[in-house]
């Protein structure tokens, strides 16, 4: 799914909550290697910001994805 | 949730259509096959009405037959068959008034075998000049209006949400119009019409609240959207993670506050334990959300503006 950034934060909250819960890929890589994803979304990361995400639950992070899907096929 | 007669009987119902379809209109039926693929999945169609978060479409005559008397399981069977082709005769329309949708407009002659296998049995049933008509075509009537009038809307309101959004599931009251004139009870009919137009917004709201942001990429207009538009201070996004998700669970438990009291007086014990059900599946998916909405308040708070983790339960703005 494609979120774009906020035209007015080159990366934004909502952008990174968009792409946190509902691309899976940067769910996953950012359970998996947290420099990587950030780097893939445009941001830097410093050793500060890499400790706070080491205490960041990606699996509920994940588990909101599979919460707000689509809803497609629910009668 | 689903008794298991009630399941075997939608088995057969979607035996029994598929099967006049490919008999009668062979390449009709092979598209409709397709699209519903498309749609549902590899799930058995009869699966998909008998999922926990479903509609009650096929549950709701069932439970008015048995709070008068026994199950007619050849009643009930004809009712499950017209109730399926009815749903599906107003999912292919909205799927082609939605812009994400799979079904194309050479389906359109399918309606026709939808809207006569959905008619059926009341014309069998009942005579041209039977009241069940008047209910019919109120109905009916009345679905087509709301739904026509929601997809019109820039905004939406409680009142509107209650009146026109929550009322495009309305035309669940024709089997249930048809249960009540069957078996001689249209005593108990507005009752039932009230509990479905308040069940009306209860799963209109759940739909809205867990497709939110299919929603809003989509650009589609609901009550929930419509409320986090008037937080001027901050995105959509920042105001459903603070304050929209629980805003939205408010509304549902007060709807189900309603739809206790309702069925209350209904007497269906099925229905008041299907109730208790549904409320707490909400709560345990409630309760898994809002785990998740605090980590990527955190993610947001740590990346956006490098405050670190806040402390727990707090769930500021972040802008």
């Amino acid at each position: 799914m494609a979120v774009e950034p906020d035209s007015e934060l080159p990366i934004g909250f909502s952008y990174l909550v968009g792409k946190a819960a509902f691309d899976p890929e940067f769910a996953s890589a950012l359970a998996e290697n947290p420099p990587q994803a950030l780097r893939s979304i445009g941001i830097e990361p410093t050793e500060e910001m890499l400790e706070a995400l080491r205490r960041i639950d990606t699996d509920a992070i994940m588990d909101l994805a599979a919460a707000f899907d689509d809803k497609r096929g629910v009668v | 949730m689903y008794p298991l007669a009630l399941q075997a009987i939608a088995a057969g119902s979607v035996l029994d259509l598929f099967r006049d379809f490919e008999g009668a209109a062979p390449h009709t039926s092979q598209r409709l096959r397709s699209w519903l693929k498309t749609w549902f999945g590899p799930e058995p169609l009869e699966k998909v009405f008998t999922r926990p978060d479903a509609f009650p479409l096929l549950l709701l005559p069932w439970w008015l037959e048995a709070s008068v008397r026994g199950s007619d399981l050849s009643m009930q069977r004809e009712l499950t068959t017209s109730s399926i082709s009815g749903y599906l005769y107003i999912r292919l329309i909205d799927n082609l008034m939605d812009r994400d949708a799979p079904a194309d407009v050479a389906m359109l002659p399918a309606l026709s075998l939808l809207h006569t296998r959905f008619t059926d049995p009341f014309r069998k049933w009942f005579g041209p000049q039977h009241p069940f008509w008047a209910e019919f075509h109120n109905i009916w009537f009345e679905t087509a209006e709301v739904t026509l009038l929601d997809s019109t809307l820039d905004s939406i309101d409680r009142s509107q949400f209650e009146t026109i959004s929550a009322r495009k599931t309305g035309a669940a009251k024709i089997p249930v119009a048809a249960t009540a004139h069957a078996i001689d009870r249209s005593d108990l009919l507005p009752d039932w019409c009230q509990f479905i137009d308040r069940f009306g917004c209860w799963h209109q709201m759940t739909n809205d609240l867990f497709g939110w942001h299919k929603d809003l990429r989509n650009q589609n207009t609901t009550y929930l959207l419509s409320e986090g538009q008037t937080a001027v201070a901050e995105s959509i996004e920042s105001w459903f993670y603070r304050k929209g998700f629980d805003w939205a669970i408010q509304q549902l438990d007060g709807w189900m506050d309603e739809l206790r009291v309702l069925g209350d007086r209904m007497g269906s014990p099925d229905l008041l334990s299907y109730l208790d059900t549904r409320h707490a599946l909400l709560h345990d998916q409630a309760a898994r959300v809002r785990g998740g909405l605090e980590a990527v308040t955190d993610l947001g708070r740590i990346v956006t503006l490098g405050q670190g983790r806040p402390s727990p339960g707090e769930r500021g703005p972040i802008e």
